[in-house]
């Protein structure tokens, strides 16, 4: 069973959303990516306020193929990118804008887990690479912020019908779709393991120790 | 007289066009394949969409993914072709010419300062790998628009050679894989490069990723070992397309090899998404354009 949800939506709405649930979403997303998630949280920080408005909205993480045609623009392609870049940046804009609706495609990371379900949004998985199939569920390109980032980084403001299928991959009751995947990988892999005689109590590799620039390595 | 700057022009770009909006039939099969064998109905609604969107997208002729990613091209110079000319040019000519046509996402930027002249021309971009046939009469070029959610999960290890080392790659690559999860778009292919150096690993890791047809085995049959224990472990993680659950995670285990020093063993990882994109073609020096992986 699938569900629609349109654009802009509210707490009562996706809170009755769970994990696994098939969902298409109408009406207006903003695309964002790297720089514009840097960008954005920069300015709320400094206390000014976004060029466009992010309440009760949706952030898709897509950097569109787009066209100029006469004085409009046309989505060419346009799929997810992968969510865990932007765990915490994209955890500050749901609670400081009330995003409703994240979409991406991976997962993200514990503190969106818990921004989710401290607002009230959800995190719902676009089918990674199927870039012609949901370019075709946009039906214009309202507007475009932040063009001087480049074509993939600038926030698109498109108008979207039923754009899907999209999956909900966090909920905003604390539960991932990939926890409940990994549980039962965990399973598969530890008797994987013992087939292929691998003793997962011992390292194998001798470099890298610590990966360098992570959090980790700063530990000596 | 043909001239043979331009036919490498044209055909670079029709490479790029043909592999950013069609499949290889191989991989194509193996998809379908997938779609009919997978159990989880999730998975099944995941290879569903995939499918649909690749028909779509060679049916408009636009772009399976909007991550056209960044432009590789392998050139492999047949010494028997008797040509002796400049390909950079007229291939970066074929970039500049596919991000407006086709059109290709303008990804290319500075590593530095994130300048993006919006070509996919800069800084050494397109990149291009040259390899030698002494037999061949022909050049060969394989057009590659890599898509970076997948090349961002690739890795380098050092094994140590107390260690035995068929077990520790098949312990890395599912180490690996259940790490990246849904992001490098599985079911993917997985390019492994075993031995020579830092970069040799890796390099022998991306290059076999485009072996063909997909899925044949290495001529060395303890490599096609490896390569077969690699494709069933990661096979029976229970990943699935996108990492939602489910029985294809991988659609082909690729390995190569170097000789490589006693102490220890660099193992390259490599994974190509499910829209992999790449298309060969061979010029020969009378102007004949034959399309290997894209005849039509």
């Amino acid at each position: 069973m699938s569900q629609e949800i349109r654009l802009p939506t509210y707490e009562e709405v996706v809170r009755k959303l769970r994990v696994g649930d098939i969902v298409y979403v109408s009406g207006i997303v903003h695309t964002m990516r790297d720089m514009g998630h840097r960008r954005a949280v920069e300015m709320i920080k400094r206390g000014e306020e976004l060029p466009f408005n992010l309440e009760n909205g949706a952030i898709w993480h897509c950097g569109p193929i787009v066209r100029g045609v006469d004085n409009s623009w046309e989505v060419v392609a346009a799929g997810p990118t992968s969510s865990s870049r932007f765990t915490e940046l994209g955890a500050e804009l749901v609670r400081r804008q009330r995003v409703r609706l994240t979409i991406g495609k991976g997962t993200m990371g514990k503190s969106m887990v818990d921004a989710l379900r401290e607002v009230g949004g959800v995190y719902l998985i676009a089918t990674g690479g199927c870039a012609a199939l949901y370019a075709k569920q946009v039906v214009k390109v309202e507007n475009v912020y932040w063009l001087d980032l480049g074509m993939p980084e600038a926030t698109w403001v498109l108008r979207v019908e039923r754009l899907g299928p999209l999956v909900v991959g966090i909920d905003s009751h604390g539960n991932s779709l990939e926890q409940i995947v990994l549980e039962k990988v965990r399973q598969n892999v530890s008797s994987i393991y013992s087939r292929e005689k691998i003793d997962s109590s011992r390292s194998y590799v001798w470099w890298p120790k610590k990966i360098p620039g992570s959090t980790e390595a700063c530990k000596i | 007289m043909v001239d043979i700057s331009e036919v490498i022009s044209k055909t670079a770009y029709e490479l790029l066009k043909r592999a950013a909006t069609k499949l290889p039939q191989d991989v194509k099969r193996a998809l379908r394949r997938a779609y009919e064998n997978e159990s989880s109905p999730i998975g099944k609604a995941q290879l569903k969409a995939m499918l649909d969107n690749a028909e779509m997208a060679e049916k408009y002729g636009i772009s399976i993914c909007q991550d056209t990613g960044t432009p590789l091209f392998f050139v492999k110079w047949g010494l028997k072709s008797g040509l002796n000319i400049d390909v950079r040019r007229p291939i970066m000519e074929a970039v500049k010419k596919a991000t407006i046509d086709v059109p290709l996402r303008p990804n290319v930027i500075n590593p530095l300062t994130k300048e993006n002249p919006g070509t996919n021309v800069g800084w050494g971009m397109p990149y291009i790998y040259y390899d030698l046939d002494p037999e061949a009469d022909y050049v060969e070029i394989t057009a590659v628009p890599k898509g970076f959610g997948s090349e961002a999960k690739s890795t380098l290890v050092w094994i140590t050679t107390s260690e035995p080392i068929p077990e520790a790659i098949v312990r890395c690559v599912v180490d690996n894989t259940l790490t990246a999860m849904g992001e490098p778009c599985p079911p993917t292919i997985v390019g492994l490069g075993i031995g020579g150096t830092a970069d040799i690993a890796l390099h022998l890791a991306k290059k076999a990723i485009f072996r063909t047809p997909l899925g044949s085995l290495h001529p060395d049959p303890v490599v096609a070992e490896l390569e077969q224990r690699v494709l069933k472990a990661l096979n029976s993680t229970g990943l699935g397309p996108m990492a939602m659950g489910g029985d294809t995670t991988c659609l082909a285990v690729h390995a190569e090899i170097c000789g490589t020093h006693t102490a220890v063993v660099p193992l390259g990882i490599t994974y190509q998404c499910w829209v992999a994109r790449y298309s060969t073609a061979r010029i020969y020096p009378n102007g004949e354009v034959v399309y290997i992986t894209h005849p039509e």
